[in-house]
């Protein structure tokens, strides 16, 4: 596989080279058919448009970064310590867990506007968005990693007279971070979503924020700009969740590399 | 700990008492009786096999020896106390060998020790040459998914027996692999059990693997759940696969496959 000979490249190409390709099929297609930059600008004004002021995207952008990922840690932390009352407790379940599936099944988008009269314009709304729409796939995926444990486990630990916090810790606790690790992976897209939506209902930072400025200004390359940002942060996220889980589950049947 | 010779003699109290217990479930379509009037006697030291048609009650009897589940009439005891929760010093085997995909081969045999606060240096010697036993000193750093199927099954024995429990429950363990894998396993097994001397009970749909392997093979009958007749083996030990081959063998074998069609297991063959 590592000799990248041109036939292979044909089969496989890779990913640099189909990006590559569709800007430039989109370049040509927009010197060919100019339509007028406000509806499609061309990738060249895009570019030039990050380039203008690369500095104020960074910041908008961190301002984003670092809601998601604050509002992503908080779901993940409340959202496990959930699950595991939830596993543990027939009372958690059937108030906290019912609950929480009755408000999954409403949109959760329409909460923002609420939570920005809760608690201003400022981070906290943007972060509770995040918080709120993250925390389902957490709490779901959790409580399944938990419980699955096979009938032969359980007799088995019950037989080595194990005590329940051991049997957690040693055996109900890594059985369950692979479907942990895959409500993450979930997770932490959805917080991405809570936080814009946070800023397009009201916010003065933000790359949601510089979405909407710059649409009222019919300014488009920077909105592609700022749409480019969000999803090479996305996609940075996830590989960070995906680098940690290599780590954090090797024995994981998707994770093996053969030993030899 | 008794030599193998007058292990019978001397003892009054047997190891585990099984005294007329009854166990029955509730079930949508009303109470299924898993058991029911069974008594049984186990001697420190034997090897005991439980041989019967799925829905007989053998796991149902094993788990409530391992003090898992709780019997509906009669007494269950394990040298002299009654049985209530998992006792000390048991050893347990399944048909799946639920070993922990996150632990290696040496982490895995060392759970029990782990769970019972055990001095881990203490123990760590004896996992190491359990597993040098059962041929597997090469793998003690091995995941389980990277062994075979008899070779996990083999850590799940040396899991069971790290600790030196008097008392082995094998539920089905060699039930999921194949005939030359599980020829293998049943001479080790006899191996250590010559070496160890537990208390072995042993679940099995196999006749010629209880026979090969038992002091004595207790058959049992479905719905409900019961023993028929406990057949004592006498063939010297150590047993060669050889032995499946002899009269004696043969003569055992009709015995068990004649009571088991009388129970109404292989009905289908007869019409």
């Amino acid at each position: 596989m590592k000799k990248a000979s041109f036939a292979g490249w044909l089969q496989q190409p890779p990913v640099w080279l189909v990006l590559t390709c569709l800007l430039v099929i989109w370049q040509l297609a927009t010197w060919l058919f100019k339509p007028p930059v406000f509806i499609l600008p061309d990738p060249i004004s895009i570019g030039r448009a990050l380039v203008d002021s690369p500095y104020a995207y960074l910041i908008n952008a961190y301002y984003t970064a670092a809601n998601t990922l604050v509002g992503f840690s908080l779901s993940v932390v409340i959202g496990f310590a959930l699950a595991l009352g939830i596993v543990y407790s027939r009372f958690l379940e059937a108030t906290i867990y019912t609950t929480l599936v009755a408000i999954n099944s409403m949109p959760k988008v329409a909460l923002a506007p609420l939570f920005v009269v809760w608690m201003g314009t400022g981070h906290s709304s943007k972060i509770a968005m995040a918080f709120l729409i993250a925390i389902f796939a957490i709490v779901i995926d959790a409580v399944l990693g938990l419980r699955s444990l096979d009938n032969e486990i359980v007799d088995l630990s019950r037989s080595m007279r194990a005590s329940p916090l051991k049997l957690l810790w040693k055996i109900r606790l890594p059985n369950a971070l692979p479907s942990l690790f895959a409500g993450m992976k979930v997770a932490i897209g959805l917080s991405l979503v809570g936080v814009l939506v946070g800023e397009f209902v009201s916010a003065q930072k933000g790359l949601g924020y510089l979405i909407l400025a710059a649409q009222g200004a019919f300014d488009t390359p920077r909105v592609f700009v700022s749409i480019l940002l969000l999803s090479v942060m996305g996609t940075l996220f996830f590989r960070l969740i995906e680098l940690i889980e290599r780590r954090a589950i090797p024995w994981h049947v998707s994770q093996r590399v053969a030993s030899h | 700990m008794t030599d193998g010779g007058g292990r019978m003699a001397g003892e009054t109290d047997p190891h585990i008492r099984v005294h007329n217990v009854t166990k029955s479930y509730e079930s949508p379509s009303g109470d299924v009786l898993a058991l029911t009037g069974v008594s049984l006697d186990i001697n420190n030291g034997e090897f005991i096999s439980l041989l019967g048609p799925s829905g007989c009650g053998k796991s149902t009897l094993l788990k409530l020896v391992a003090g898992l589940d709780t019997a509906t009439s009669g007494t269950l005891s394990l040298a002299g106390q009654p049985i209530s929760g998992p006792p000390f010093g048991l050893g347990m085997v399944f048909q799946k060998d639920v070993l922990l995909d996150w632990r290696t081969v040496l982490q895995n045999v060392m759970l029990p020790v782990e769970f019972q606060d055990l001095n881990k240096a203490e123990y760590l010697d004896r996992a190491k040459q359990l597993l040098k036993l059962f041929g597997l000193a090469d793998f003690l750093d091995k995941h389980p998914w990277e062994l075979s199927g008899g070779m996990r099954q083999r850590v799940a024995i040396a899991r069971a027996l790290v600790t030196n429990p008097s008392l082995l429950l094998m539920d089905e363990p060699f039930g999921a692999l194949d005939a030359l894998t599980r020829d293998e396993l049943n001479l080790e097994l006899q191996d250590i059990w010559m070496r160890y001397r537990k208390t072995i009970m042993f679940v099995t749909h196999s006749i010629s693997e209880a026979i090969l392997l038992s002091d004595r093979v207790c058959i049992m009958a479905a719905r409900p759940g019961r023993i028929m007749e406990v057949m004592a083996v006498e063939f010297p030990r150590p047993r060669t696969l050889a032995v499946r081959e002899s009269a004696e063998f043969s003569a055992y074998t009709r015995r068990a496959r004649q009571l088991l069609e009388g129970s109404g297991v292989f009905q289908h063959e007869k019409s």
